[in-house]
């Protein structure tokens, strides 16, 4: 599965959003569609994680996504955003603080949810989030998710 | 037989994360006559709420029409610690005992 990286400094989740959308149309990986979707779809069914709480200084977490026909292929985008960007939690919709985005590009819509529980756990490991924090760049992100995601 | 339905918005089944851990933590207090079926929330209707016991959805929904069924808003399955959920399934296992079928 295709990985992709961005470190960035967005200041709002439009910015954050259409920035992503239009970096995975450049990769033919989503629709034209994509971006309006996903944007709407985040409004109804929100994603953000309380991640934080697993850890001491820990980081928030959402994995934006969009239906199977907005996207053309499978692939996962790792974002860390400097700036902690407003999003609400998936279950309770409570605003939450969020600074890592996994956003899921799923053509076939299986393969996500083989890696949904990974996502989980990995947010959760201590070791991880602890070195999130310390992020400075995308080479030094991707280096982090791919040593506990797999390269 | 107790049938649950879960429902989640679309893209990731999330909703199957929650049906599976309802039905093996079910089944790890002795609860074996369970059936769970996940969909996505806009594809719930009065109707197919009808055919169902109980109703575990990630979060609150926000539906236009009532819900004739007990909901038990299920997310935080999704964080996979026991902890977190714990309540989740007591409430579930309750439920059952009061439906006894």
């Amino acid at each position: 599965m295709h990985k992709y990286f961005m470190f960035e400094d967005f200041q709002t989740k439009v910015e954050l959003i259409e920035t992503v959308g239009k970096f995975l149309r450049k990769k033919d990986i989503v629709n034209e569609t994509f971006i309006s979707a996903l944007a709407e779809r985040e409004e109804a069914f929100p994603t953000g994680l309380e991640t934080a709480q697993f850890v001491e200084n820990g980081v928030n977490t959402a994995i934006p996504h969009a239906e199977i026909e907005h996207c053309k292929g499978d692939a996962l985008m790792f974002v860390y955003n400097k700036t902690a960007i407003p999003w609400k939690d998936m279950v309770f919709k409570k605003e939450l603080d969020v600074n890592f985005f996994v956003f899921i590009i799923s053509a076939s819509g299986g393969s996500h949810m083989l890696f949904l529980p990974q996502i989980i756990d990995v947010l959760k490991n201590v070791e991880f989030q602890s070195k999130l924090i310390l992020i400075n760049s995308t080479e030094e992100l991707e280096q982090l998710v791919n040593e506990k995601f797999g390269g | 037989m107790i049938k649950i339905l879960t429902a989640c918005g679309s893209g990731i089944n999330s909703s199957q994360e929650i049906a599976n851990t309802i039905v093996d933590e079910l089944a790890s207090r002795g609860i074996t006559n369970i059936e769970a079926k996940a969909v996505i929330m806009t594809d719930v209707t009065p109707e197919l709420l009808s055919n169902y016991d109980i109703f575990c959805p990630i979060t609150e929904p926000d539906f236009q029409f009532e819900i004739t069924i007990p909901i038990i808003v299920s997310g935080t399955i999704m964080y996979k610690v026991e902890m977190m959920y714990r309540d989740v399934i007591d409430q579930i296992e309750e439920l059952i005992k009061k439906l006894d079928k």
